[in-house]
């Protein structure tokens, strides 16, 4: 079974740059060797959270967990190897958690993640035009979120 | 001696501190008809706190409420103001408190969750709460009058 796209030579050769293509079961499943590019500036701006001191935001916020921190650079690290997530609004919480938003282009639905210093991720998806499927939780498994960023 | 009371109408327009936005950490987001709102972290609060704080606009200007970081000793430069609606807050279910601080903000709120046993401040409402924000423009912090209009 083939792709049901198929590239010109030079597209596959662009593509070959970039995917590493594994054919198992009849299922062709690409996955990036390279991290996408907003991976650097990304982590560069969570490493800025640190300089949040307390009461940063004039109502008594607690300055960001260095275990939070920890785990927002993991989980970008992870997420950046996955096609079709795009990079994240960086910020943080007054209880001083690292926060991930994620905004669609239809600028209806939101994700936003935050880093517990426990490695929990506490998600919260909401869709303002189908607030049906709103959705929120705790996970420890960035797969979860990229399944979360990918097919909702 | 018991604390003054000031009763609040659902037409009352509350407003809250907003940090600086940095492109590291934006502390607002765009809305839908050009204008900027509150990032939803900005709306949530600490672990251990109650209720959201915020200022009653008949009772604290924006400017009287950028004044108060100086008590802080924060620079107000760079320091926005967000105006949000008593009505918006009551659709959450959310109750506003009257609860003026000597000496200081005589017009704050508290925004909390009446129901007991739930969590105080859902970050799901918080978030929501966050989109029917305005930020003020500097013609708005100067005058409020003009901020009525904006929620007409």
């Amino acid at each position: 079974m083939q792709p049901s796209t198929a590239w010109t030579r030079e597209e596959a050769a662009f593509q070959a740059e970039r995917f590493s293509v594994q054919h198992t079961e009849g299922l062709y499943l690409l996955s990036r060797t390279e991290s996408r590019s907003w991976l650097n500036a990304t982590r560069s701006k969570i490493l800025k959270l640190r300089d949040l001191k307390v009461g940063w935001d004039s109502y008594g916020a607690n300055p960001v967990d260095i275990g939070s921190i920890e785990t927002a650079l993991q989980l970008v690290s992870e997420l950046a190897g996955v096609t079709g997530i795009c990079e994240p609004a960086v910020s943080a919480t007054p209880s001083g958690h690292a926060a991930l938003t994620w905004s669609w282009k239809s600028g209806t639905r939101e994700l936003e993640i935050e880093m517990l210093p426990t490695g929990e991720l506490q998600y919260c998806f909401s869709d303002d035009e189908n607030p049906k499927i709103d959705q929120q939780g705790f996970t420890q498994y960035p797969a979860q979120i990229a399944v979360l960023l990918t097919t909702a | 001696m018991s604390q003054p009371t000031q009763e609040i109408l659902s037409d009352d327009i509350l407003i809250r501190r907003v940090p600086p936005s940095s492109d590291s950490f934006a502390t607002v987001a765009p809305t839908g008809t050009g204008r900027l709102r509150a990032a939803s972290s900005i709306m949530s609060v600490r672990d251990n706190e109650d209720a959201l704080s915020c200022s009653l606009l008949r009772l604290t200007s924006p400017i009287e409420l950028l004044e108060h970081l100086r008590s802080q000793q924060i620079d107000p430069t760079g320091w926005q103001v967000c105006a949000f609606l008593v009505r918006d807050v009551q659709s959450f279910e959310f109750e506003v408190e009257f609860s003026p601080i000597t000496g200081g903000d005589i017009g704050h709120c508290g925004i909390r969750n009446p129901l007991q046993g739930g969590p105080k401040f859902p970050n799901a409402k918080a978030k929501k709460l966050a989109k029917l924000t305005i930020i003020l423009n500097e013609e708005e912090i100067r005058d409020p009058s003009r901020i009525h209009a904006l929620f007409k």
